[in-house]
């Protein structure tokens, strides 16, 4: 199972085996897509603020819509918590590779197929799925009812069948990894909170996939062996196609049984990514620990039996939706812990207004907004007025769209230090700040307001409802600017990217004077991670406040000693006196 | 180079194969889900009569896991056994799918079908990849323990897959 330090430049940078090489990978494929999904989203919006150019036929509205979704959800979002958790799992816990460091390698090829095959599904007859990221049937499974119906959906199964295969691979690493590898030391209640992150959203992610796998057998046998699973008896264009008589509320229920949970394992590592990132930057011992983790382990647990909610409208039993709407909304308990947790971090703290920081302050202000509008949508009543509207669609893009980019973001300017041996440059990571999360936010509290005012989603020509008229009408173009503002203030992260790479200023090995583990080896970590000897861990991850002065922190692997944290240390104790110091403390 | 003792890499494969075995159990949990649904809210639904050689059949799968118990007691003698009685549960499913063909039931016949073929069809999938690492154990016994394990839940599963396809 081990493998030698590599040589040639395919098995050290293409077929590599080496955990951080593959995480890298995986962003960068993150990136790459992100591009695709980010321009897709721009083609909508511009169709939407001039349906009357007749930019592209509704049908391919819809694919572009069902394209955004997916790409973005399964390939930029997961993908890129699939590469942090590559490349921080092993360095956080004290492990020179991941458990299985072949699974690893072929866990990232068969996900780049994957994405392979979801572009070019734009390009065969019919063009791409268009039965939205839910791929209900029947659209989904008659190839008479849109275009996107025909190979275009048959290679979408195909490349989630390869998705799925993939995030199983690599989760079963995750998991092995953290729960067998962790160095001598280091408990589960030492672990940092990214870690944590990853295993619970790894857990979840394992468990929930596999209904979902079965519903794509099944649609897959609906399309091309004509069972009727989900299928029924039906009039397309005045034909009636004698289907038989299956039921589509059944892949609902096997789609949201998977899309729920899923919705967390997308959200739960960024959002843990952040909290490991806040203590470094307030120099105070992250609030609660181990209450974040009980109620991360009840939220995770919560959100396998409440997929319903995205089904109130579906015809199912109401009295199930009853069930369904109370279980729901007491998930408001446990994040409101997670929610309490990430404030009272900031409680007395000597804010360090690093860009990091600046993106793990907006993950908390979207969260707030994001969990505040999904109270209605949890709650029956208001979800079935809401559940059309573009309320939803402002809701899901806060929660999994801005949440999840925002904190990959603060674990991106956080981490490259040790990814690449360079900082980023901090004044273009502020400019790409504002110009990423003041629009982002904007964007989707806007669509709040729209979806208030009735405007269906999924339409391709909101000018077709009277009622649109006034306020929603007249609110598609600041959103639609700041889609665009969005999109051109992700070019300064790109030049970033570039411009650090070449010249930035290099990093050391402890550039945030952080505790975790990751930071006690050279920048770029070497292969095998730390040298001779394996790290012994002899505290928590996050003990800041210590020492004499309060100034000092105490690294994971210090031996209890304390170290005192350097770079901005002369200015602070000047500014802030250490005034406070008298009643900080682990 | 992972880098962790043969001590943590046997912790790991243990790790491995109850995930393995949970998300086995959450893929047939899914379809058992869908069969109940399917069976109680469609329109019609008309059950096919399976052949008795799914009961021959059983009576291999069982006989195949008793050898491999017998042969982990005295040796690993035995498993070779345990393996060939594997091997004949396969085709004699395979003959089994014959015999519904023969007489009539195919794939797309009615929803009970669909489901019959479809949940024996991945079973089988699942037992070609314990045989697989069956044979990869003989030749690394350390290996067995996992195999075996792995066996004997496909065992459960095909019982658990008669069950639902039988009761429910």
């Amino acid at each position: 199972m081990s493998h030698a330090e590599p040589q040639s430049f395919i098995s050290k940078y293409i077929f590599s085996f080496d955990h951080k090489v593959i995480g890298i990978q995986y962003m960068i494929t993150a990136i790459v897509m992100a591009l695709f999904g980010g321009g897709l989203a721009l083609m909508i919006r511009t169709q939407l603020q001039h349906p009357e150019m007749g930019l592209f036929a509704p049908e391919a509205y819809l694919s572009y819509v069902t394209m955004h979704g997916t790409i973005m959800v399964f390939f930029v979002v997961s993908m890129a918590i699939s590469g942090f958790g590559n490349f921080l799992i092993p360095l956080q816990i004290g492990a020179r590779d991941m458990a299985y460091p072949f699974l690893n390698m072929l866990s990232y090829w068969t996900m780049v197929p994957a994405c392979l095959i979801m572009i070019a599904s734009f390009f065969v007859p019919g063009g791409a799925a268009a039965a939205g990221w839910t791929m209900y049937p029947p659209l989904s499974a008659v190839e008479q009812t849109v275009p996107g119906s025909g190979i275009g959906t048959t290679l979408w199964i195909l490349g989630m069948a390869l998705f799925i295969a993939s995030f199983t691979m690599g989760g079963l690493n995750f998991l092995t990894t953290i729960l067998n590898c962790r160095t001598k030391g280091l408990t589960m209640w030492r672990l940092p909170l990214a870690t944590w992150g990853f295993l619970v959203a790894t857990v979840l992610g394992l468990l929930a996939f596999p209904p979902l796998t079965s519903a794509a057998i099944m649609l897959l046998f609906d399309r091309h062996v004509d069972t009727s699973f989900f299928v029924t008896d039906m009039v397309i264009n005045d034909q009636l196609l004698n289907l038989g008589d299956g039921t589509p509320l059944l892949f609902q229920h096997l789609f949201w049984f998977l899309g729920h949970p899923e919705v967390y394992v997308l959200v739960i590592p960024p959002l843990l990514m952040t909290m490991d990132i806040i203590p470094v930057f307030t120099r105070r011992p992250a609030f609660g620990y181990r209450q974040s983790i009980w109620a991360l382990g009840v939220i995770s647990f919560l959100s396998m039996i409440v997929w319903g909610h995205h089904m109130f409208v579906t015809g199912m039993n109401p009295y199930i939706g009853k069930y369904f709407s109370i279980a729901t909304v007491i998930i408001t308990a446990p994040f409101a812990v997670l929610g309490v947790n990430l404030l009272a971090s900031l409680w007395r703290a000597r804010l360090r207004p690093a860009v990091p920081m600046l993106f793990a302050l907006a993950v908390i202000s979207a969260v707030g907004f994001g969990g505040f509008g999904g109270l209605f949508l949890g709650t029956m009543v208001s979800d079935i007025y809401f559940h059309e509207t573009y309320f939803v669609v402002g809701h899901f893009h806060l929660m999994i769209g801005t949440v999840t980019l925002l904190g990959i973001f603060a674990a991106w300017y956080f981490w490259f230090p040790k990814m690449f041996g360079k900082k980023m440059d901090e004044n273009l990571g502020r400019w790409h700040f504002w110009l990423t999360a003041l629009p982002m936010i904007a964007i989707f509290l806007l669509m709040h307001l729209q979806g208030m005012g009735g405007m269906v989603r999924r339409t391709f020509d909101p000018g077709t409802y009277e009622y649109n008229a006034g306020m929603n009408m007249a609110l598609r173009f600041p959103i639609t600017i700041m889609a665009y503002v969005l999109f051109i203030g992700q070019m300064i992260f790109f030049w970033n990217i570039v411009r650090s790479l070449k010249r930035g200023e290099p990093a050391g090995e402890n550039p945030w004077d952080a505790a975790t583990l990751e930071w006690i080896t050279p920048s770029p970590a070497p292969h095998g991670n730390f040298g001779a000897a394996l790290p012994v861990v002899s505290c928590g991850p996050y003990e800041y406040s210590v020492g004499e002065d309060g100034f000092g922190y105490l690294p994971q692997s210090g031996g209890g000693e304390v170290a005192v944290h350097s770079p901005a240390s002369a200015e602070e104790r000047e500014e802030t006196g250490g005034t406070d110091s008298g009643e900080t403390g682990a | 180079m992972n880098g962790i003792t043969a001590e943590q890499q046997s912790a790991c494969n243990r790790t491995l194969l109850a995930a393995l075995v949970a998300t086995v159990v959450m893929l047939f949990t899914g379809f058992a889900a869908a069969y109940l649904e399917r069976s109680t809210s469609g329109a019609t639904w008309e059950r096919i009569k399976l052949p008795p050689l799914v009961l021959v059949n059983t009576a291999i799968l069982v006989a195949s896991s008793l050898a491999l118990e017998w042969a982990r007691r005295h040796d690993g003698r035995g498993n070779k056994l345990g393996i060939a009685l594997g091997f004949a549960f396969v085709i004699g499913q395979t003959a089994a799918f014959f015999q519904l063909r023969a007489a009539g039931v195919f794939v797309s016949s009615n929803a009970h079908a669909s489901f019959f073929y479809l949940l024996t069809g991945l079973h089988a999938a699942h037992v070609v990849g314990g045989l697989i690492a069956l044979l990869a154990a003989v030749r690394k016994p350390r290996l067995m323990q996992f195999a075996r394990t792995f066996w004997h839940f496909m065992g459960g599963i095909w019982i658990y897959v008669l069950a639902v396809l039988t009761v429910l």
